[in-house]
């Protein structure tokens, strides 16, 4: 602390004016009686000179301020008391300490591994579609790879449905990407989900599937709507659940491994906590 | 909790005395308290004419007034807007601001203690001219608080109703200005030795750029007026289209000032919630540069967005792209507050007292009404739903789920301070849990009903637009929300009399305000603290782990 009063244990502090009020009420005054009448803003002028003159005798020296006595020893703050010993500094093996969430994550080839097998499990339902409505094995793939590649749309339906080679390998590339990507991102995100039996399951073989597929629907209205008209969309949601469920089944049964700690500093700046 | 009875009993003045004294203060605390009575009166004003204005529109082709229904409609709409804006928003902030801002970096008052009790005058009378317009042959404006031009010509009101709104907006206006320059002139000029700018609370930092913001947006908006009262009483024709004047002119002075308005608004209780957040989670505010940065941040980006309330006037395409790219921009900043509020509670040991309550519903509640905002800066969305009540909708989640929440937090944290007295807490958690299925229940529906086409301002609507229950759901919102405010004001006066005391720190807070006593004598401390750290209580109490062996 530093800075006391004055000698004689007083504050000096500005006095109390009337001049504020009448300034604002003359003001006031003159503001209503230019939309009323002219009287009432020639006697608002005449209490704002009245309150400039006040308000500036005030501000002459020796003027417009007072002493204050200190208040009385009984009135006065209690003084902050020193709690020494009340704050701790958390470090690292101390319970609340940093810690990477999730604690355990799969490791990375998890998620490779589940993008393989539902991307291999996938086309089964794919084909299965193909064959089973007469249009072939093919469709879904030329489908598949009209995603990229442009003016497949403006083929045919019969054409759609033949053996193409350069729709077939690119078709096998989106496939592949897509799959070894979702695999990824399911080993990562997986771990983070609430911990209650069959939840990863649940958000892996449906919750996360119905969410892209619905953005895909939306996607492909806005990519190559010609070609949306061709996607038998039933059977796309069971070949989408087969991928989730497969991908996630394998991620799932994988081991976890816990993530490196983070290394602190020997005095980290946060979090401390007051333990009052 | 520690509180602390002081037993010494000070004979009060005779009442004459007593009223002689508030009435020629000059001591920024109780101006600061006079300043939130004004604006608590005023509340109970604004939110009468609210009741009146969902009673009317719970049902379609209701006319609770009568044939004067439309009329007096509009005339309520643009006393409750205005009211609402200028005559609680601003003035329970900067009452707040007043009392605290002295108290926080160690001063004895403001730098200009005469020219504070100025801008309280001045606010009062401002809106005693604005509501002197119910005893006039018109009666009150009926122009919409932002009073778009030709509404203000004589062709539109020819009654005295509109000079009266511009007159008093215009009085009120000077104590804004004043405050804003005192406020810059106290936090740069009088802090405690030892607070640099950078170890200033964040609230005094929030008002700092408060002011600013002041001192750059109330201008316009007076010289607007002015041009106002000229077209009115002089045909100056300003906005008058018919005479080479341009309307236009009118919208982009006034949301010059709007948009940094709604930041006026706002900006304090960012600094409100960064003083409770941290104490009631027992850490320190995360992020304080981030946090400050972010403020400058809104504050000079908000200058340059009025125009997004003016998407549908038909702007270039350029312009709107700017305007909509600028706005989005604010979200950035705002939502690194948010970010550091939630990780300042992170891992805390976090009391859910009332202050802490409300500072989480405001977090809600002003997130929901940020998105909107957001949704709103967006060009193409706002031509759908501008002038409906999908704004209505979204400016009240920011102006009572963000401005008010943000008081109340900080009403329930500093009281204490003022009056000594603990407020109930029991009172406090009924008042909340009322204003907040209220508000949602009030406000949330407007979205819907917005959405579905309803403009804002009708006095009623047909029974066959599918409006109906959402405006009902709207209506009983807000009788849900009133006894909240009634629940308030009650806790106010009962525990003033009757509230335990307080002791000077029952919070166990960090800042200079909870070093004096409870409530503060007039010269605020005996010794000007020397400061070492934003939390100087804390160096104090924890003289073995203070916080400056950690800032740089």
């Amino acid at each position: 602390m530093a800075e006391p009063s004055n000698p004689q244990g007083n504050v000096e502090l500005p006095a109390a004016t009337v001049w504020p009020l009448v300034l604002a009420a003359g003001l006031a005054l003159a503001g209503l009686g230019l939309a009323t009448s002219a009287l009432l803003s020639v006697v608002g002028l005449a209490l704002m000179v009245t309150a400039v003159v006040g308000w500036v005798a005030e501000l002459l020296p020796g003027r417009g301020h007072v002493a204050v006595p200190l208040a009385g020893v009984e009135r006065r703050p209690v003084p902050v008391k020193p709690l020494p010993g009340r704050v701790e500094q958390l470090r690292p093996g101390m319970p609340g300490h940093r810690f990477r969430l999730p604690e355990k994550v799969h490791p990375i080839s998890a998620g490779i591994r589940g993008g393989l097998v539902g991307g291999l499990l996938m086309p089964i339902p794919a084909l299965t579609y193909g064959i089973t409505s007469g249009h072939g094995p093919w469709l879904p793939i030329n489908l598949l790879a009209g995603l990229l590649l442009p003016r497949v749309e403006t083929q045919t339906l019969a054409e759609l449905e033949q053996f193409q080679w350069t729709l077939f390998l690119v078709a096998c590339g989106i496939h592949v990407v897509i799959s070894l990507t979702i695999g990824l991102l399911y080993g990562v995100l997986l771990p983070t989900v609430p911990a209650f039996p069959g939840a990863q399951l649940l958000a892996g073989g449906l919750i996360l599937p119905a969410m892209w597929t619905g953005a895909s629907y939306g996607l492909m209205g806005v990519l190559n709507p010609a070609l949306r008209e061709h996607v038998h969309w039933p059977w796309y949601v069971v070949s989408q659940l087969v991928f989730g469920v497969a991908a996630a089944i394998v991620v799932v049964r994988t081991e976890r491994v816990a993530v490196a700690p983070i290394v602190g500093r020997e005095l980290p700046p946060a979090p401390r906590e007051d333990r009052a | 909790m520690a509180t602390i009875e002081r037993e010494s009993h000070v004979e009060s003045p005779p009442w004459p005395a007593r009223v002689h004294d508030w009435l020629t203060t000059v001591d920024h605390k109780k101006l600061g308290i006079m300043y939130v009575a004004l604006a608590m009166g005023f509340l109970i004003i604004g939110g009468i004419e609210a009741l009146l204005i969902r009673w009317q529109l719970m049902w379609p082709e209701s006319r609770i007034f009568g044939q004067d229904t439309p009329t007096l409609f509009n005339q309520l709409f643009t006393l409750h807007g205005t009211t609402m804006v200028f005559l609680v928003g601003m003035p329970v902030l900067i009452g707040m601001a007043n009392y605290l801002v002295p108290l926080m970096i160690g001063a004895r008052d403001m730098a200009f203690p005469r020219l504070n009790a100025l801008g309280l005058w001045t606010t009062l009378f401002g809106g005693l001219v604005l509501y002197l317009s119910f005893l006039t042959p018109g009666g009150p404006p009926a122009i919409g608080w932002f009073a778009y031009a030709p509404l203000t010509g004589h062709t539109f009101a020819r009654d005295v109703g509109t000079d009266l709104w511009a007159m008093g907006l215009l009085v009120s206006g000077v104590g804004t200005i004043g405050a804003g320059v005192n406020f810059l002139a106290t936090i740069l000029a009088m802090r405690a030795p030892g607070m640099t700018l950078g170890k200033v609370p964040f609230f005094v930092w929030t008002i700092l750029w408060t002011s600013v913001q002041i001192l750059l947006a109330i201008p316009p908006l007076t010289a607007a007026l002015i041009m106002v009262v000229l077209d009115r009483q002089l045909g100056a024709h300003f906005f008058d289209a018919a005479n080479g004047g341009s309307p236009y002119l009118w919208q982009h002075l006034f949301w010059f000032f709007g948009h940094p308005e709604v930041y006026i608004l706002i900006l304090p209780v960012f600094g409100i919630i960064s003083e409770v957040i941290p104490v009631f989670s027992r850490k320190v505010l995360f992020g304080y540069e981030f946090m400050a940065a972010a403020t400058m941040g809104i504050a000079f980006i908000a200058m340059g967005v009025w125009a997004h309330h003016m998407y549908c006037v038909g702007l270039a395409r350029t312009v709107d792209i700017y305007f909509a790219a600028a706005s989005l921009l604010v979200s950035i900043p705002t939502g690194i507050k948010m970010f550091n509020w939630l990780a300042t509670m992170y891992g805390g040991r976090i009391r859910f007292t009332a202050p802490m309550l409300f500072a989480i519903g405001f977090l809600a509640m002003f997130l929901i009404g940020g998105l909107t905002g957001i949704m709103l800066a967006v060009a193409p969305v706002d031509f759908q739903v501008s002038d409906t009540y999908f704004v209505v909708g979204h400016f009240h989640f920011t102006l009572i789920g963000g401005t008010l929440f943000g008081v109340f937090a900080g009403i329930y944290y500093w009281y204490p301070k003022v009056t000594g007295r603990m407020l109930s807490e029991t009172l406090a958690r009924w008042q909340f849990w009322l204003l907040l299925v209220g508000f949602l229940l009030t406000f949330g529906p407007m979205h819907v009903s917005g959405v579905l086409g309803m403009p804002r301002r009708i006095y009623t609507y047909l029974p066959d637009r599918g409006w109906d229950v959402w405006n009902q759901i709207s209506t009983i919102g807000a009788l849900i929300q009133a006894p909240s405010y009634l629940i308030f004001v009650w806790n106010l006066m009962a525990s003033l009399r009757s509230g335990p005391p307080a002791g000077d720190d029952p919070w166990d807070a960090w800042t200079l305000e909870w070093a004096t006593t409870s409530p503060p004598p007039p010269y605020n401390f005996e010794e000007v603290p020397t400061v070492r750290s934003r939390r100087p209580l804390w160096d104090f109490k924890h003289p073995d782990d203070p916080d400056w062996k950690y800032e740089g």
